[in-house]
């Protein structure tokens, strides 16, 4: 209670200037309360980026679309039913819905979510997968050419009950775009009827298409579809749809040979069994795919049946792991922006007497640790450190996703990992297919 | 780019509003893209006409 009327009158005045207050931002900004608000304060607005809670999702994406807004939406557990709902809208608006659980878009040379600095040029890409997208558009950038569009469907788009909505979608605009000269698709393997669907669409467009449906090893040439198994494969062909010449990225074989007889020597007969630690999904499942070509089984907490990783946390034999996926995020961010839940994975690995190697990506872009190399490479140091008070040595073999424009600088961060004695790939396919050589010299 | 009716792909880059992740918001920012900062809460358990009532007001 004030002591007097003059406090009182100020105690009044002051709240009532407080209720008066709009929110704002540290910077001064208004900050509006809902979707309408924004678009009131900002008419020129076309694109919503979501990214609340999954059950909340449905609503804010709804809202969007019936505004005119295009909709990236990053969040997760929509419903199937919710997802079907929310394309048909945005078809019958002629929006996009990219999503749910969408991670990486370019748009007219913006990098939506975790994108690389992408030179902007004449490939455009419709992916079910984030860090798909990033491998591709960046190792185009590598290649001397760039991307008109990359629009992310989201990881269910290709099942059945969606129908490759937003593909087709997406499809149908890289086709009219005058801007686009050759179209990039991605996905891991869509369901039967639907990859039917996509690829007699694809048949039918004026454009060359790469196809590159990650897990089904399709390879050759077909009319304007070109077939690709790997996502470097995907941005040569690309490439050289579009008329270029210039080779991917690559380590010399010098590098490569002295790394895997380095790696021998100092190996313990019992040191077998590979660990792939990713934080890209689509990484990891490349990297699963690749290596059933070279050992027997690989357990992982992507693969289902025999192969399932029981518990999350416990590596078994060779191991490829995605530390993006729910069991490792609940309640603290992505490995991409967060690298200390895959720092204390690498020191588990590092105790087992069975670890011959380690595969890791490193993803650089918008969105992702400022300086992810700096602490990868102080904790394969503390890693290899364990491994050598019991005589064993731990090769680790990097491959890093980015370009040469992205916020972390990709020389620092290449240059710091080599200086840790860290192998460094230029692409997955190529980190994975030198792991693989490794491990047929210590099984054969 | 050919003329869509889609104003997203109009050639321009997007001006964008972002409801959830503020990171989101600060990689657009990093890259000069317009962007306005939903100050989003979940909201409370009401029906969806009231919400929507709502949405229209504030």
């Amino acid at each position: 209670m004030a002591d007097t009327e003059a406090l009182a009158e100020q105690a009044l005045e002051a709240a009532t200037r407080l209720l008066a207050q709009k929110p704002q931002n540290a910077q001064g900004t208004l900050q509006p309360r809902s979707l309408d608000a924004a678009v009131t304060m900002q008419p020129q607005a076309n694109l919503a980026c979501i990214s609340v809670p999954g059950a909340y999702a449905y609503r804010e994406a709804k809202r969007a679309l019936e505004l005119g807004l295009n909709v990236f939406l990053f969040s997760d557990n929509v419903s199937l039913e919710d997802e079907r709902s929310l394309k048909e809208l945005a078809a019958a608006k002629n929006r996009l819905l990219m999503g749910p659980d969408c991670g990486t878009a370019l748009i007219n040379g913006a990098g939506i979510g975790f994108a690389n600095a992408v030179a902007r040029g004449r490939v455009g890409i419709v992916a079910a997968s984030g860090t798909g997208t990033q491998e591709i558009s960046s190792l185009l950038d590598w290649l001397g050419l760039g991307v008109s569009q990359a629009i992310g469907t989201g990881g269910r788009d290709l099942k059945q009950e969606i129908g490759g909505l937003s593909m087709l979608q997406g499809l149908h605009i890289l086709a009219q775009d005058s801007n686009t000269d050759v179209i990039v698709v991605t996905s891991k393997p869509p369901s039967p009827a639907v990859a039917e669907k996509i690829l007699a669409t694809c048949a039918t467009l004026p454009k060359p298409v790469i196809i590159n449906f990650i897990g089904q090893g399709a390879t050759g040439s077909e009319g304007n579809l070109t077939f690709t198994r790997t996502l470097a494969e995907t941005a040569l062909a690309a490439a050289q749809a579009m008329g270029a010449s210039t080779p991917l990225p690559a380590l010399d074989t010098a590098t490569q040979d002295s790394f895997l007889q380095n790696s021998l020597q100092g190996r313990k007969p019992e040191q077998r069994y590979l660990r792939g630690l990713y934080a890209g999904g689509t990484l990891c499942y490349e990297a699963l795919f690749l290596l059933k070509d070279v050992v027997n089984g690989v357990y992982s907490n992507l693969e289902h049946g025999a192969y399932a990783l029981t518990d999350p946390f416990t590596s078994k034999e060779h191991t490829v792991i995605d530390l993006g996926e729910d069991a490792y995020t609940e309640g603290r961010a992505h490995p991409m922006i967060d690298p200390l839940l895959r720092n204390q994975r690498i020191l588990h690995e590092a105790q087992d007497p069975q670890v011959a190697l380690l595969l890791i990506d490193l993803v650089l872009g918008y969105g992702a640790h400022a300086n992810p190399a700096a602490l990868l490479a102080e904790t394969i140091a503390q890693a290899r450190a364990l491994a050598d008070a019991q005589g064993r040595n731990l090769p680790v073999i990097v491959t890093i996703c980015g370009t040469r424009a992205d916020p972390q600088d990709y020389a620092l961060q290449a240059a710091t990992l080599e200086k840790a004695d860290i192998l460094v790939a230029r692409n997955n396919a190529e980190a994975v297919t030198l792991a693989g050589r490794y491990l047929r010299m210590l099984h054969d | 780019m050919t003329d869509t009716g889609n104003p997203l792909l109009a050639g321009q880059p997007p001006c964008v509003v972002n409801v959830g992740i503020d990171l989101f918001a600060e990689t657009l920012r990093q890259q000069s893209i317009t962007v306005v900062q939903v100050l989003w809460k979940p909201p409370p358990p009401q029906d969806d006409d009231l919400l929507n009532l709502l949405d229209s007001l504030i």
